[in-house]
């Protein structure tokens, strides 16, 4: 009995544990006597992942704000994960009548048979459609189960990939976007949303593509990493792939819905820097949200602002604290600051209007920041865009 | 009649039953040993103490012996050899089935677990005989045990090693050369009969460990729940067993500590431990030796960290039960086990890393029924016939549960001392959960041993 009694007490690292959270995992946190701020605090990513992000107690899907080469867009978060190196495309089955004559229909009234249940941690919501050839007689009741479509031995059809999330009920913050449906899942009714295709692509293994989504962050001075505000930038391809836009599907853009964590270091301004030269600058006025105290408390430097401004946003808060925290490329003015943060009739963003120059693409961050400032975490997301350039977009259908 | 050879005498033959007698004709006489062999090998059993060979000089025995035996055999799995569906295409594709249904070998080793391209696993997996679905001879097992008796000490040295030659597909021949046990075992009281053990054992869990072997395993494959309970590890144990003679029975109490519990190394590696913490097991037995019933009844448990991942604190626990029953020549083994893995960290297990290691539950058991037929037909000894009822419900975390079953029957031919001949047909059934897939098997068993 020497090993019995030689229980170890070592302080090895280990490899951390995955982990995928879901919305009824939220729903669930909530739930709870005391529901935490965030999840996915272990993993790189300063705060972690605020739960009111998701969605919030009442069940109501949130939108967030990013922005997409430049353009002002809205994605939601259904999922999670946390120390996961890649995650997998699974069977979606969807029993299809008419295959024979070309005039395929989906069999009606939810028959949808989803492969693998949220409590997995195989669990994605990036589903491949494969087509089940059935007789015309067919309805949602015939099929229940994986089991059921492989022994009955209808002939499979892959088809296109496509972002379903299985949910418990959620709301939509607004319009009837996305799409809900309900389908099976081990023989019982699954609710879900459906962001529709065009979403996702993945490699021979199954492997999801991941596409960067980044997070500004700036240093203290004590050398901490925190959050700058809540606008995130999302890219349009893989990184480096130097891709200016995602495809256009249906005359929209369609933005991957699997992405890596990225932080953004955002490095102090630099007021020696020639008027004509772009500098770095966080929009963080006094008197919204916190942020210009923080910065000030943390040792960041800040740039004064003026009066017009800082009585906007005491009047109106709310209005710009999307915009805290963003940051702008423009040149400073003669007083030390971008000319656009004087400017209260830039809030909020429109088209029409000049915006103020915003680091707000792909294609800014690889260029004005190099691999040192840009820092991989273990959090993935799913986030399908629903909203960019000012439209919804609209779910891609079956083909 | 010395006390210890009553006891060498009394430990035998409560271990007969497993072996359905015909393991001491397996094995080329020779005197007793000086130590009780519990559960490393099948020993000898003799009525009385005949002629006793000094025990030391010129006329005392080697203190060294060498057993084994080779393991041909001959199988056919249906399909592609594997439990996979051939539509199949979640991730992972393991989980949805038993991948462990279409064995061929009394190591368990299945036809095929090849997952063809574009079909992703996650380590639940037994090993590969690498035949597919084709008929295939196979050398299952060239195992050599070795035994050292030091003379003078209360203490034996075992060792067995095991050579597997398989085709491993793309990767060619490969011949696997695994040390399935090495160890000391301590006897330091003459007066009782209790055994300490270090070094890399058979598992202390219920009662198939017992029949690991080919040579003395009475069918050629295990049961749907071996793979939880048959697993070698290293470590530490203590046997003890007190006799209570006016009743014909015994109590036992088997305990261990080692690094991976009782789960075969293709699911957990033994061979080191992965969260610094070891698994405790151990059965607790009782025995009834009466002239013409022995009974053996036991209840065991497993607990500690899975050692397929690397923090403690995903635990793995199993309970089980078991029971054996002999009776003119007729042989009961049942067995039950509940099995519980919370999630951890990312998977390692002897065939490789996998990407996580989900929560997992099972519950199965079997029921075998033997009949051995004493015979004396110029080579042939003895005729078993038996069959066996398994059946298995598991599900991972999250993962469509599963229930499968298995109905197994076979014939068994002991010819001369050495050789037994075996033939076996396993019917696999999907209950529920999993898709249906032709994966029964037919398969035979010659073994040599020596």
């Amino acid at each position: 009995m020497l090993a019995v009694g030689l229980a170890a007490c070592d302080d090895e690292p280990r490899p951390a544990t995955p982990r995928l959270w879901t919305l009824f995992d939220v729903q669930e946190l909530y739930a709870g006597a005391a529901p935490p701020e965030a999840i996915a605090t272990d993993a790189g990513l300063p705060g972690g992942i605020k739960l009111s992000t998701m969605i919030d107690s009442g069940g109501t899907l949130f939108e967030h704000p990013t922005l997409t080469e430049g353009y002002e867009s809205l994605y939601m978060t259904t999922e999670v994960w946390t120390h996961f190196d890649e995650i997998w495309v699974q069977p979606l089955y969807i029993p299809v009548v008419g295959w024979q004559t070309g005039n395929r229909t989906p069999v009606m009234g939810g028959s949808w048979i989803f492969s693998v249940g949220q409590d997995s941690l195989f669990y994605s919501p990036f589903w491949q459609v494969i087509y089940v050839n059935v007789p015309d007689d067919t309805t949602r009741e015939t099929l229940r189960s994986v089991r059921d479509v492989l022994d009955s031995g209808y002939s499979l059809h892959p088809g296109p990939g496509r972002t379903v999330s299985l949910v418990p009920a959620v709301n939509a913050p607004r319009g009837t976007l996305p799409v809900k449906g309900e389908g099976w899942l081990d023989g019982q009714r699954q609710a879900f949303l459906d962001f529709g295709g065009a979403t996702i692509e993945w490699d021979a293994d199954g492997v999801i593509k991941e596409t960067p989504i980044y997070v500004p962050v700036y240093r203290t001075a004590s050398g901490e990493l925190k959050r700058l505000g809540i606008t995130t930038i999302a890219a349009s391809g893989p990184q480096h792939s130097n891709v200016f836009s995602p495809p256009f599907v249906e005359n929209q853009p369609r933005y991957a819905a699997y992405w890596r964590v990225f932080l953004v270091v955002i490095p102090p301004p630099k007021a020696s820097l020639p008027a004509t030269a772009p500098n770095v600058t966080v929009f963080a006025p006094p008197g919204g949200t916190g942020l210009y105290e923080q910065l000030m408390a943390d040792g960041f430097p800040v740039v004064d602002y003026a009066e017009p401004i800082k009585e906007a946003v005491a009047a109106d808060p709310g209005v710009y604290a999307t915009y805290e925290g963003r940051v702008s490329l423009k040149p400073w003015g003669p007083n030390a600051r971008p000319e656009c943060f004087d400017d209260p009739t830039l809030y909020p963003a429109d088209p029409n209007k000049a915006g103020c120059g915003w680091l707000g693409s792909q294609n800014d961050i690889e260029l004005y920041f190099d691999a040192s400032q840009i820092i991989r975490t273990d959090v993935t997301v799913t986030c399908p865009v629903v909203n960019s350039r000012m439209e919804d977009l609209i779910p891609v259908g079956l083909k | 009649m010395t006390a210890r050879s009553r006891l060498l005498v009394l430990s035998a033959a409560v271990l007969l039953p497993a072996t359905l007698a015909s393991r001491a004709r397996a094995q080329a006489p020779s005197p007793p040993p000086a130590v009780p062999v519990l559960d490393a090998e099948p020993e000898p059993v003799n009525d009385s103490e005949g002629y006793t060979p000094p025990t030391e000089g010129s006329g005392a025995p080697s203190p060294l012996s060498i057993n084994g035996y080779v393991d041909v055999g001959f199988a056919h799995a249906q399909g592609d050899g594997t439990s996979f569906a051939p539509g199949d295409t979640r991730v992972p594709l393991d989980y949805g089935v038993d991948t462990f249904a279409p064995a061929v070998n009394s190591r368990g080793d299945v036809a095929s677990t090849d997952p063809r391209p574009g079909r992703t696993l996650n380590g639940f997996l037994p090993r590969s005989a690498g035949i597919g679905g084709r008929p295939s001879f196979l050398l299952n097992t060239l195992s050599v045990d070795l035994k050292y008796t030091a003379p003078g000490a209360p203490l034996m040295v075992f060792s067995r090693v095991a050579f597997l030659p398989r085709f491993m597909g793309v990767d060619g021949d490969g011949t696997r050369v695994v040390v399935e046990q090495a160890f000391g075992r301590l006897v330091p009281f003459e007066s009782q009969e209790l055994a300490l053990s270090v070094g890399k054992f058979d598992s202390v869990f219920g009662i198939e460990y017992l029949d690991n072997q080919a040579n003395i395993r009475t069918g050629i494959t295990p049961s749907l729940i071996a793979r939880y309970t048959t697993g070698q590890s290293i470590g530490a144990k203590l046997f003890y067993r007190i006799h209570i003679a006016p009743l014909w029975s015994a109590l036992t109490l088997n305990v261990a500590g080692t690094n991976s519990g009782n789960f075969v190394e293709s699911l957990q590696p033994p061979d080191a431990s992965l969260t610094g913490t070891p698994v405790a097991s151990g059965r607790f037995g009782y025995e009834l030796n009466a002239p013409v019933l022995q009974a053996k009844l036991g209840v065991s448990a497993m607990y500690g960290p899975r050692n397929d991942q690397f923090d403690r604190t995903a635990t793995q626990r199993v309970y089980g039960a078991d029971a054996r029953i002999a009776v003119a020549g007729i042989y009961v083994n049942a067995e039950y086990v509940d099995v519980h893995e919370g999630p951890g960290t990312p998977k390692t297990t002897s065939l490789g890393a996998w990407p996580v290691s989900s929560g997992f539950t099972a519950r199965g058991g079997y029921v075998q029924l033997a009949y051995a037929l004493t015979l004396d037909l110029g080579p042939l000894r003895k005729l078993t016939l038996y069959a066996r009822y398994d059946r298995r419900h598991a599900w991972f975390e999250g993962f469509t549960p599963i229930t499968v079953e298995r109905f197994t029957g076979g014939l068994r031919l002991d010819l001369w001392d050495a050789v037994i001949l075996k033939g076996e047909y396993l019917e696999n059934r999907e209950v529920a959960g999993a898709p249906t897939v032709a994966n029964n098997v037919i398969t035979s068993s010659l073994v040599y041993s020596w």
